[in-house]
């Protein structure tokens, strides 16, 4: 090793192994950029999939409502239009013939009411007025009386202008409020119910309390998904497009629904 | 020849100084990262080490008690910086304990105050080499970093890896392959001086990263 060439040769192996250490450092770091380059696309492409997925739900949810809306109009407003039709055409030859009665007429006007009542009632189910021109807490408060559910205690604790959230998340709310409280009359058998609205930093809060049976969030994850679970699958659905989560707790005496969601949605 | 490794020392040792003070003076939130904070103490300490050595060899008093001193406390730092990223504690503790006894029983009953401190260096080596290789080794396997060239430690471990294997390579050619009487190590010095320099460069890359984020 005494020799000028053996120190040449390890002084070029001491540089040689530096080199080769900046080497691998290099090329440690390309490869690791490289692999978060695939693994940001994989993440990408699973974000995609559950966007299509909540899109997909989206639209089925509309599909359900506007079958919905087809049978209404097609199964309760159609035939109350054909009979008025019919009666008024009796009322016609009812007249021509000099047989036509104050009793008749007021059945015909009865059925024309009920028409009108009818549509009304499709018409808010589309676009809820009372919802648009009083807000959120006046519209369910509205819904419960027009509903004739005297024991529907509505709690704010705060204001109209203090809740500040968007129509399409005010709208989405309120749809997923009337799917809930329907559900707890048909299905849990509340007798009461409490609704509270509250400001939770950036978050909105709305809780449901009813003296129904109840279910839990895992079961809301079971039922949804039946065939019968529509309800629950366009709550779902809307719960997806206002960002929230929506969470079950059941308890003997009382059971909770607890709705969060973003307020800046 | 001479004259020029001299020149090329002097640099290495102070790069990392001078461009650190230069930093110091812009950095708006330095404090805030805490191996920033261990790297400055770590440089601090190996300048407070430079400087006494210098002066106390100039009086003749041996060094190498004063040489203990850094190493033990640049083990602690640097291998606080690592429990600190492992979050591994009780490991950790138990390890700088260990090196901590073994080196005061090489300066006190092995090698002797005037022994020299390879031994206890060396030894430090290896633990930080390994620490290193477990380091990138983790970062591979949790590829929890968006922008690896954005990252401080990932800077800061590049630099401890390059110039402790240097140092490693070098260790062992001039102490264990060779006879350590024939004094390879004034040929192999000008390549530990351009590892510090390497060592330095990219710490100050580092530095650079976390002073712009």
């Amino acid at each position: 090793m005494g020799d000028k060439a053996n120190i040449i040769l390890l002084v070029l192996m001491g540089s040689m192994v530096m080199f080769l250490l900046i080497m691998v450092i290099i090329t440690f770091s390309v490869m690791y950029s490289r692999r978060m380059q695939e693994k940001d696309a994989a993440h990408k492409i699973e974000m995609k999939n559950l966007e299509l997925s909540a899109l997909r739900s989206v639209l089925e949810a509309e599909e359900t409502e506007r079958d919905r809306m087809a049978s209404g109009i097609h199964d309760e407003l159609g035939p109350l239009l054909s009979s008025l039709k019919l009666a008024l055409t009796e009322s016609i030859k009812k007249h021509e013939r000099g047989t036509l009665t104050t009793e008749f007429l007021t059945r015909n006007r009865d059925a024309a009411g009920d028409a009108s009542e009818n549509i009304r009632s499709v018409c808010h189910a589309l676009s809820p007025q009372y919802l648009n021109r009083y807000g959120l807490c006046h519209a369910i408060e509205n819904f419960t009386q027009t509903v004739a559910l005297p024991k529907i205690k509505i709690v704010t604790e705060l204001t109209e202008a203090q809740l500040k959230i968007s129509n399409t998340a005010r709208n989405q709310v309120y749809c997923i409020l009337l799917e809930l409280i329907n559900n707890v009359m048909k299905h849990d058998g509340a007798r009461k119910m409490q609704i509270y609205f509250e400001k939770i930093d950036k978050d909105s809060k709305v809780t449901l309390k009813h003296n129904g049976v109840g279910i839990t969030t895992e079961e809301f994850e079971t039922f949804k998904n039946e065939p019968q679970g529509l309800g629950l699958l366009s709550i779902q659905t809307r719960i997806v497009v206002i960002n929230g989560i929506l969470e079950f707790a059941k308890g003997e005496l009382e059971s909770t629904i607890v709705l969060r969601f973003p307020s800046d949605i | 020849m001479e004259l020029w490794i001299n020149d090329l020392l002097l640099f290495s040792s102070w790069l990392a100084y001078i461009i650190s003070i230069g930093f110091l003076l812009k950095f708006k939130n330095w404090s805030s990262d805490k191996y920033v904070r261990a790297l400055f103490g770590l440089l601090g300490i190996s300048l407070i080490t430079d400087v006494v050595c210098f002066i106390v060899a100039n009086y003749g008093i041996h060094t190498t008690p004063f040489q203990f001193v850094y190493i033990i406390l640049s083990s602690i730092i640097t291998l606080n910086i690592y429990r600190i990223h492992f979050k591994k504690t009780k490991i950790f503790i138990l390890l700088i304990i260990i090196f901590e006894l073994f080196t005061i029983y090489t300066l006190l009953i092995h090698d002797g105050l005037i022994g020299g401190i390879n031994l206890p260096y060396l030894f430090l080596i290896i633990i930080v080499l390994a620490m290193s290789v477990a380091y990138f080794y983790r970062l591979f396997k949790k590829m929890d970093i968006p922008l690896l060239t954005d990252n401080f430690f990932f800077w800061m471990n590049s630099a401890f890896m390059v110039y402790f294997g240097t140092t490693l390579f070098l260790y062992l050619f001039e102490n264990v392959l060779t006879d350590p009487s024939m004094g390879i190590y004034l040929y192999t010095w000008p390549i530990q001086i351009v590892a510090t320099i390497i060592f330095n460069c990219i710490l100050i890359r580092g530095i650079w990263v976390t002073r712009r984020i």
